[in-house]
């Protein structure tokens, strides 16, 4: 038996207004995370991950137009405003992409970290302070009594992260967002913030929602794996079973076409073509101009998120005949 | 930041030292000999040596200068030619009148401007933010003077609402009330540029802001959002502006003289106009000695404000 999943999102729809027209960045994303666990997101630019990321703390500048996103029991899209206020940074929190930019650059570190403590624990600054310092030790800043004196500038773009991250998890929130988190810093700071968000989930028992597009980060660090193309999730399952047997011709090329998922001697191959803009309308399967095992009917009939056993989904119609074989 | 500080004011000397050199070059280029016209044409040459060196023209420039400085620094500017009456006074009394209405036009620019600015762009695209789009288009438009006089058509002349012209009534004794009221009009009339120019600015740097990755930080943080708006946002706007508002402080002094004008305010800048049409040259000198200083000073206090509020600026 399965335990709850702590966030349920079930087709969820996120669109923007862009000068060419209505953009579907989500275009009907289902996807379950259960408490304490690491869940990868991958995907090309465009694919959606940052926006689904912000839809379901309700802070995308686009608008939700349909779906679910069920928190705890709770559905976030029925909350008020002032209801989201008291979540975010409390139960769910968020850790962005750029350390250098998601600082506020006039604010002292220790108060930017203290913020989230005196909104939802009302500490006093003083409280706040003290916690601060205890948060950055935990991160491994060193000198973390001095440092929440500092303004961000004084840190480099590691520490700056390291801050970041003891900022998303002040409050030991249920759920820890990363937005690509490594993606702007150098490659051995990488490695340091990725065993520090691993660290932190063991210790919080926070679940992660990790956004990256590097299969190497997510094979390292997570245990399942969502494969979002177009809007969609194309297919996810437990990270090792997913990476060694991938259902979805999209989830084959992107392994392929990175050095982790070929066999020794075999060329990278690339997937050819580019993926939909967000603007364009698709009949049928979106990735069927670029899949290597097209069909006729691919181009007509869009494909549903099937069941394949084992945790495992996918979204493609040549896999209907295996879908249906696991379950008779 | 006390090494800031110190640099800052020694180049505020040295631009105060350039500017008092170019103020005093220029009395010595303007053609015609002063002692000469004292004199008149029958003068003898003997004459006019003897009177020369009495008044120290022959010597060097540079002694010249250093004299002419020397006696700035304790607070002689020379006699008015007109008013037969030394400059100083004179140039202070009416310095503070200017001062008077570039405060209180400072004080209706930068707070409209900042708050309409601000409003603009937490609506933006909304229908207020066009309202005041439109309103500073139109401020801007519509030069000074013209405004002005429509003001004293209106709220003077029609309304009876408002004095036409002047800083006091002409009889009875000064007070805050009646300098209130005679403020009133040329204050709002001289601060409708800067204030159309602020709100833009402002709208412009706030959305900027709010489009940034911290303002998303302390969103997801749970901060609601009219304090991120107050405690994120508005702060690094401020920050972006404090040039422009130091420059807006320098033009509002500046700027008075078309005002002091309409209004017959006794301001420094009307008494320049009046100086210049009279070719009354140390009146003149004294002012643009007077007016210069104000604004390194007041370049010198942005660079400090803005020192104080960026801590990005106090290590450069």
């Amino acid at each position: 038996m399965q335990p709850e999943p702590i966030l349920r999102v079930r087709g969820l729809k996120t669109e923007f207004q862009s000068a060419a027209g209505v953009v579907r960045a989500v275009d009907g994303l289902d996807l379950d995370i259960f408490p304490g666990e690491i869940v990868g997101v991958v995907g090309e630019s465009g694919s959606g991950k940052s926006a689904m990321a912000f839809s379901i703390l309700r802070l995308t500048p686009g608008k939700i137009v349909a779906g679910e996103v069920q928190f705890r029991g709770r559905n976030l899209l029925d909350l008020s405003e002032a209801e989201m206020e008291r979540l975010r940074g409390d139960r769910i929190a968020m850790i962005f992409q750029d350390p250098m930019t998601s600082l506020n650059p006039l604010m002292r570190i220790g108060s930017q970290i203290g913020e989230a403590l005196r909104y939802h624990m009302g500490l006093s600054r003083r409280q706040a302070d003290g916690t601060a310092v205890q948060l950055l030790q935990s991160v491994h800043l060193p000198d973390a009594e001095r440092r929440i004196h500092d303004y961000p500038h004084q840190l480099s773009g590691g520490q700056r992260q390291r801050v970041v991250i003891a900022m998303g998890i002040s409050c030991a929130p249920d759920l820890l967002i990363a937005d690509e988190p490594t993606t702007a810093l150098d490659v051995t700071i990488q490695a340091q913030i990725l065993n520090l968000i691993s660290e932190t989930r063991q210790r919080s028992s926070a679940a992660v929602l990790l956004i990256t597009h590097d299969l190497g980060v997510v094979a390292q660090l997570c245990d399942r794996v969502a494969v979002m193309y177009a809007g969609q999730v194309v297919e996810q399952g437990p990270t090792t079973d997913l990476f060694a047997n991938p259902q979805h011709p999209y989830t084959i090329g992107l392994l392929r076409s990175t050095p982790h998922g070929r066999r020794r001697g075999e060329p990278l191959r690339p997937i050819p073509g580019q993926p939909p803009r967000p603007g364009d309308i698709a009949t049928g399967c979106s990735f069927a101009p670029r899949c290597h095992l097209v069909e006729e009917r691919c181009h007509h009939q869009a494909p549903a998120l099937l069941q394949l056993g084992g945790g495992r989904q996918a979204r493609c119609l040549l896999r209907e005949e295996s879908a249906h074989e696991s379950t008779p | 930041m006390r090494r800031y500080i110190v640099q800052r004011l020694l180049s505020a000397l040295m631009v105060l030292v350039g500017v008092s050199i170019l103020v005093f070059l220029v009395l010595h280029l303007t053609p015609g000999d002063p002692v000469q016209i004292m004199l008149g044409p029958t003068a003898k040459p003997g004459d006019i040596d003897r009177l020369r060196a009495e008044f120290g023209l022959d010597d060097p420039l540079p002694v010249q200068y250093l004299r002419w400085v020397s006696r700035a620094l304790q607070g002689d500017l020379g006699r008015s030619i007109q008013l037969n009456r030394p400059v100083l006074p004179e140039l202070m009394g009416r310095f503070q009148a200017t001062l008077i209405l570039a405060t209180a036009a400072a004080v209706i620019s930068f707070s409209l401007g900042l708050v309409l600015g601000v409003v603009s762009a937490v609506n933006h695209n909304r229908l207020i933010d066009r309202l005041v789009a439109g309103f500073a288009m139109l401020a801007v438009s519509m030069p000074a003077f013209w405004i002005g006089m429509i003001g004293i058509v209106l709220f003077a002349v029609n309304l009876r609402w408002l004095p036409a012209s002047g800083m006091y009534p002409p009889q009875g004794e000064p007070s805050w009330g009646k300098l209130f009221i005679h403020l009133l009009m040329p204050a709002t009339t001289l601060a409708l540029v800067p204030m159309a120019v602020i709100a833009r600015f402002t709208r412009s740097q706030m959305l900027e802001v709010l489009g940034q990755e911290f303002v998303l930080t302390a969103r997801a943080k749970g901060v609601p959002k009219s304090r991120v708006i107050f405690d994120h946002a508005f702060g690094n706007t401020l920050v972006a502006l404090i040039t422009l508002l130091g420059l807006e402080a320098g033009i509002l002094l500046a700027g008075a003289v078309y005002v002091e004008t309409v209004f017959a305010w006794p301001g420094i800048g009307s008494l320049m106009v009046e100086a210049i049409l009279k070719r009354d040259f140390p009146i003149v000198q004294g002012g643009v000695l007077v007016i210069a200083t104000s604004y390194v000073l007041i370049n010198l206090v942005t660079d400090l404000i803005h020192a104080a509020v960026d801590p990005r600026i106090r290590v450069a």
